[in-house]
């Protein structure tokens, strides 16, 4: 114990496995998803501005987007993040066959639902240059959808680095970077969908 | 080059030997020191271009420089200063000096940090390569839409701007976020976080501001871009888009950045301060809670840019509120500083001269701050040389006299050799002089009517003699920046040695070596005070628990660092850190490659940059690189 003005505290070290607060590496992924957060509010803040200045949002002669095929592939996706948690759930406490079947079921309906909305997005048969709805959705779209194939990227990489490899620490935190990468693509996603497709009639 | 001493703790810091090492080296120190004159080259180059500004307004209808060409200096001249100086050297001398005033030996993600520097020097060489392609950016720093658009900038200038300052904010979000975890978790043990140091606290809310009003921009140049080569219209009004959403985008990052730019400078004044008037800071709290302060409601302010596009008047109201609220944090940091001098025995060497130099530049600016937050006086003053000379206050007051104190406060730490008073002196008057006789008479010539971007104007209205004035001021700052300069050259050979401690100083980067060790502190150090080398000095670099020693006297050759809690920095667990990687050079060469694909609408450039880029993460993930 070391005395200060403060009071004492202990210099000791926790054992390992008993440290009280989030890894260095969490820390890490915590900042650069806020920097990303930050990306996408940005695009929300110009589709809302964009809408609310627009006579008609989408403009005349546009249909809304369908409900139906989206919402199967954000019903897909929610199920990935059921997933994406028994994961992340295994990445601090479970063995390495847990985590390898979390994520690799993970990725599995993450991909699932790349297909789903990449097929939506194609069928709406937008033109980016006609008009900036069109533009600003297919954009807004992108980021979320790209945000998901990165972390099916990155459960993929996992995948290979669990191929016969003990799970040690290091194997831990990125699998915990991965799970949270998961559920902040889903909050993008959850945003692009609330606001492109349940919030389509809001400014018509 | 370095060689094996047979002492692992020096061996497994040492960078390694060569060209190779050099460029794969990864240590704070390193990283720090190619920012921070990396960021001075650049100032320079940016302050010769104002001097032919200053030269071509010197006097009435001068043909010395053509219109497009001003264009082309007023709009780099501002990109350079404001993307290429004032960000980066904040953030230089956060990750060179944090990590000493902490404690700790390295920064949380030595490679990401490398990466930092690299895309760093690869933006503004990629901006800088616009004049080799004879398509200079002409735009003004804020590059507006419809003149930065499609249809009246159709050459390449534009994408050189927006690539190029895309690049360059991508090192800045990286810096940042690499000093928000590094000071949240790796402070010396029982330094709490009410005891880190001023400075600390200032880089703590910058880098968080960063994170925060960074993106936005990064995500509006990908649109206005996207306008420039897909065709949409994000910025177009013919195909529903709007350009006044470029200016929200724009200032929504642009206000807090004048922030972002100044919290650094007021941690360096933070710094000095106490040292040089031999008393504590006062009110510690107070400039701790008005930094926050100040990041908060910087956020708040943007519109004030914007008050003559036709803002409604409930708009008009909240904004200038905003604007005139944040002089209160502002004010009670001026106070606690003023405060302190009063109370102190001031020594008046150079870095306090440079930071009395800033108390009265930047009060007055912020003086002229409050008259342009008002939106009659506004509409009035807007887009006059009276915002020129009032910006200029501001951010050569709020950043390049604190800039100026660091260095010669913080250089023979990093060099071993101390500076020459007496140049020092020379150098500030010079530049105090020359900085009024440049930017005081540009409010009156501003009031007189003088409107910002001209790059001539009629004799006989009234302007001739206020020009004249501030291009003699130009030029006698110039003068003062090279007296600056050669003093610093000549301590390199010739500077008195500076010892561990020339000044007395109260925080722990005066605890080691000057130049510091590779590893900072053999035995890392315990802060139990705001100002441990005042309170306990010596320190305490004996015993301890048993990973201290280890630390110390390492028994496997690894880099190792210690962290801590993010409120008490309580020890939490011993860390291996990465001791050599390309991986950063080629990440940052490889996005180089994409970004000139795009340029130049070569799809195969892009996409071997792409591919670059797949592999270059890849390898990155995969390796640990922390093994020798």
């Amino acid at each position: 114990m070391t005395a200060g003005p403060a009071g004492e505290f202990d210099l000791d070290l926790p054992p390992p496995g008993r440290i009280a607060g989030r890894a260095t590496g969490w820390w890490g992924m915590v900042t650069g998803l806020v920097a990303l957060a930050s990306m996408h509010s940005t695009l929300l803040f110009a589709h809302v501005y964009l809408a609310a200045r627009a006579q008609a949002w989408p403009p005349a002669g546009t249909d809304a987007p369908g409900l139906v095929p989206a919402s199967i592939a954000t019903a897909v996706l929610m199920l990935s993040g059921v997933a994406g948690a028994v994961a992340h759930s295994a990445a601090g406490t479970g063995g390495t066959r847990r985590l390898q079947a979390a994520t690799a079921v993970t990725a599995l309906l993450g991909a699932v639902f790349v297909t789903l909305a990449v097929g939506d997005l194609r069928g709406l048969e937008l033109e980016m240059r006609a008009h900036v709805y069109d533009a600003t959705f297919v954009v807004f779209w992108a980021f979320a959808v790209f945000m998901i194939a990165i972390g099916i990227a990155g459960l993929v990489f996992i995948q290979f680095q669990l191929w016969g490899a003990r799970l040690d620490q290091r194997q831990r935190l990125l699998a915990v970077n991965a799970a949270l990468w998961w559920y902040f693509a889903i909050g993008c996603w959850l945003a692009v969908y609330g606001t492109l497709y349940l919030g389509a009639g809001v400014w018509r | 080059m370095t060689t094996v001493t047979g002492d692992r703790l020096e061996d497994v810091w040492a960078t390694r030997p060569g060209l190779v090492g050099w460029l794969g080296a990864v240590n704070h120190k390193q990283v720090g020191q190619r920012f921070i004159a990396t960021a001075f080259v650049f100032f320079l180059v940016g302050g010769v271009q104002s001097l032919f500004m200053r030269y071509q307004l010197g006097s009435p209808e001068s043909t010395f420089l053509d219109p497009e060409t001003y264009n082309q200096l007023f709009t780099m001249h501002g990109t350079t200063m404001m993307f290429l100086f004032a960000v980066p050297i904040g953030e230089a001398f956060g990750i060179y000096f944090v990590p000493l005033m902490l404690g700790a030996r390295d920064m949380p993600f030595p490679r990401l940090n490398a990466f930092g520097y690299w895309a760093y020097l690869f933006g503004g060489i990629f901006l800088y390569s616009s004049f080799l392609a004879g398509s200079v950016p002409d735009s003004g720093w804020y590059a507006y839409p419809p003149l930065s658009g499609p249809e009246y900038s159709p050459r390449s200038n534009l994408d050189f701007w927006l690539l190029g300052v895309t690049f360059v904010e991508v090192s800045g979000v990286i810096a940042a976020f690499e000093i928000v975890v590094l000071i949240l978790r790796f402070r010396a043990p029982g330094m709490a976080i009410s005891r880190m140091p001023l400075f600390v606290w200032s880089l703590l809310v910058t880098a968080t501001m960063i994170l925060v009003a960074f993106p936005p921009l990064i995500m509006g140049t990908v649109l206005l871009e996207l306008d420039r080569k897909v065709g949409t219209g994000f910025y177009d009004p013919a195909v529903g888009g709007d350009p006044m959403l470029w200016q929200h985008i724009f200032w929504w990052f642009g206000h807090p950045e004048v922030y972002i730019i100044l919290l650094p400078a007021i941690g360096i004044v933070s710094a000095i301060l106490p040292v040089f008037t031999r008393t504590r800071i006062v009110g510690y709290t107070f400039i701790a809670a008005a930094t926050v302060a100040i990041g908060i409601l910087s956020f708040g302010v943007w519109v004030h840019h914007m008050f003559t596009t036709g803002i409604n008047l409930l708009g008009l109201t909240f904004f200038t509120a905003g604007s005139l609220l944040i002089t209160i944090p502002g004010g009670v940091q001026i106070f606690a500083f003023i405060a302190t001098l009063w109370r102190g025995r001031p020594v008046f060497k150079p870095p306090l001269l440079h930071v009395i130099g800033f108390l009265v530049v930047f009060v007055f600016g912020g003086l002229s701050g409050v008259m342009v937050a008002s939106v009659p006086f506004d509409w009035q003053a807007h887009d006059t040389y009276f915002v020129v000379a009032h910006f200029h206050y501001v951010l050569i007051g709020g950043v390049l006299f604190p800039v100026l104190a660091g260095l010669t406060y913080w250089l023979p730490k990093m060099t071993g050799r101390l500076l020459d008073d007496r140049l020092g002196t020379v150098a500030f008057w010079l530049l105090f002089a020359g900085f009024n006789l440049t930017f005081l008479p540009q409010h009156v010539v501003g009031l007189l009517g003088m409107p910002r971007r001209v790059y001539t104007y009629p004799s006989g209205i009234g302007w001739d003699v206020y020009n004249l004035l501030s291009t003699v001021g130009a030029f006698v700052v110039a003068a003062g920046m090279a007296v600056f300069v050669a003093d610093v050259v000549r301590s390199r050979w010739r500077g008195a040695p500076a010892g561990d401690d020339p000044w007395g100083g109260n925080t722990l980067e005066w605890a080691t070596t000057s130049p510091p060790e590779p590893f900072n502190f053999r035995v890392i150090p315990i802060a139990t005070t705001r100002d441990p080398l005042w309170d306990e000095r010596p320190l305490d670099l004996a015993g301890g628990p048993a990973w201290r020693r280890e630390l110390a006297h390492p028994v496997v050759s690894r880099r190792e660092m210690v962290s801590t809690s993010v409120l008490d920095a309580a020890p939490h667990e011993v860390l291996t850190l990465p001791i050599h990687s390309l991986w950063p050079l080629g990440l940052a060469a490889a996005l180089g490659v994409f970004l000139i694909g795009v340029m130049v609408d070569r799809t195969s450039i892009g996409l071997v940059g792409l591919a670059g880029l797949a592999v270059c993460v890849i390898g990155w993930l995969w390796s640990r690189q922390d093994e020798p």
